[in-house]
């Protein structure tokens, strides 16, 4: 494939050679290193290929064996130049391609990110271009080492970044620590107060570092200091020797209560769709919609669904334009009314919905009295719910709190 | 003297364990069903037909026989021949 290639860039001919002696005509052509190929026996004359280059070789070996040859087909490059000669455009056009080619070839079109797992690459590349390095940046631009350098600082769980420059593609490979456990918070290690963040009853109470400032059952108040983080250390004669100042560490449940009240009208809009559907092709340049098609009836109600297709250079060199359709799906609106029963589930799931939200916060439930209560035009649900929640956040102590210590006596006293 | 000269050479190259077609110029021919025949170690094309060749080796002639035969390429090292063989003859 690659020889019939270089052939025809270089230009053959085939010839039809009447010679009264045809094998050593041949002979002699392999001798002098003239190239032949398909040769072909046709009542006594032969047919043959030869380049463009050969045949100004073959007149003495024509000479010598009275030989005449006749050209039958011109093939390969140099014909076709001198065919389309006086066709200018043709050659600032093939010659542009290749200036084009140059130009474009010493630039990044292709950004390709492997190896990444948790990182989308989206993300990696939304980074790059912070950095200045998007598709169409000149490579003569590019760092491979400061860009390797600088992902690994962004994104600290990798811990193997390598950035290579392979054609017009710019290539990057990275490694994230899979086995990194998550960071456990660390306990404070400076003196601190545990200060209540809201007010209620302590039901549960558990102190790890500090004094208690409060106990089961007692009603704490919002910023009220729960457990201290000064404490007292007496010698044996019950006299204060010093403060020590320690980060209070402990857990305080409270019970907290959270009041709910939820009401929706019995009658309502209900959407039934009518099967009829209107597609639209669209076409999106950056912020531009361009509807294609004809405009046909629209809809008095409709939902609206589109689905497009970015257009892409390479795998991740995304254009500004995109294409797609909208489908428009018709309905019509009746009002109906919810049942007893319905309105009661309505209501219900509502209820488990927002106790739901509540135990996401880490609260538990110790109590529920919300009542549903269906009246002839709505339905309304009230009541508190009740539920133990941790409570205290670590407060610094200031400056003014410190204690002044005691100072040593020494024996010269 | 010839003799003795040709036994000594061929057993000189066995035990330096040279191929065949480098150490006394033996034609090469790789033969592919009976459509394709690549020779090499050849001297000259003798005479040439569409129903048969004849090519001169330095250890005599070899004669293919056949139908439509046809020299794909042909330089000093190397020759190509397609078409439908029938018999490849060695000839003394």
């Amino acid at each position: 494939m690659i020889d019939r290639i270089v052939r025809f860039i270089k230009g053959y001919v085939r010839i039809r050679v009447h010679s009264p002696e045809m094998e050593r005509f041949l002979n002699l052509c392999a001798n002098n290193g003239l190239l032949l190929y398909q040769i072909c026996e046709l009542g006594g004359d032969c047919e043959l290929e030869i380049s463009l280059f050969d045949l100004f070789h073959l007149q003495p070996i024509c000479r010598k064996t009275h030989t005449r040859i006749h050209i039958i087909l011109k093939r390969g490059l140099p014909f076709f130049f001198h065919r389309n000669r006086k066709r200018k455009a043709l050659f600032v056009g093939i010659i542009l391609c290749f200036v084009l080619l140059q130009i474009l070839s010493t630039r990044i079109w292709n950004i390709h990110v492997d190896g990444n797992y948790s990182y989308s690459t989206q993300s990696i590349l939304q980074y790059l271009e912070e950095q200045k390095i998007s598709h169409g940046i000149a490579k003569k631009d590019i760092s491979c080492a400061q860009i390797s350098a600088g992902i690994r600082e962004h994104f600290p769980d990798m811990i193997w970044v390598a950035a290579k420059i392979s054609g017009t593609r710019l290539m990057i490979s990275v490694q994230e620590n899979m086995d990194a456990l998550p960071e456990k918070e660390e306990a404070a290690s400076v003196p601190s107060d545990l200060v209540a963040t809201k007010s209620g009853e302590i039901l549960r109470m558990v102190t790890r570092q500090g004094i208690p400032q409060a106990q089961v059952g007692d009603q704490c108040e919002k910023g009220q200091i729960l457990i201290r983080g000064l404490v007292d250390i007496m010698n044996d004669n019950g006299e204060l020797v010093r403060q020590a100042q320690v980060p209070a560490d402990g857990d305080v449940y409270i019970k907290t209560s959270y009041p709910y009240y939820k009401e929706f009208p019995l009658t309502y809009k209900k959407r039934i769709y009518t099967g009829k559907t209107k597609k639209d092709l669209v076409l999106q340049l950056h912020s531009l919609e361009l509807a294609l098609g004809l405009p046909g009836k629209s809809f008095a109600h409709y939902d609206r669904v589109g689905r497009f297709k970015e257009v892409k250079l390479t795998e991740n060199f995304y254009l500004p334009i995109a294409y797609g359709n909208k489908i428009s799906y018709e309905y019509r609106i009746i009002e109906k009314e919810y049942t007893q029963e319905e309105a009661r589930a309505l209501a219900k799931d509502q209820i488990l919905f927002f106790l739901d939200q509540i135990l996401e916060k880490g609260v538990e439930i110790l109590e529920n009295n919300v009542t549903i209560e269906v009246t002839e035009t709505k339905c309304i649900s009230k009541g508190t719910i009740y539920g133990l929640e941790k409570n205290g956040k670590a407060v610094p102590l200031s400056l003014s709190e410190q204690p002044e210590q005691p100072i040593e006596r020494t024996t010269d006293e | 003297m010839k003799e003795t000269y040709t036994r000594f050479r061929e057993g000189l190259m066995s035990t330096l364990e040279v191929p065949k077609d480098l150490a006394s110029q033996e034609p090469l021919l790789t033969v592919t069903g009976n459509s394709g025949l690549c020779i090499e170690n050849y001297k000259s094309i003798q005479s040439y037909s569409q129903e048969s060749i004849r090519i001169l080796t330095r250890k005599g002639r070899i004669r293919i026989c056949g139908k439509s035969l046809r020299i794909q390429y042909y330089t000093s090292d190397e020759m190509g021949i397609s078409g439908h063989f029938q018999e490849i003859i060695f000839e003394a």
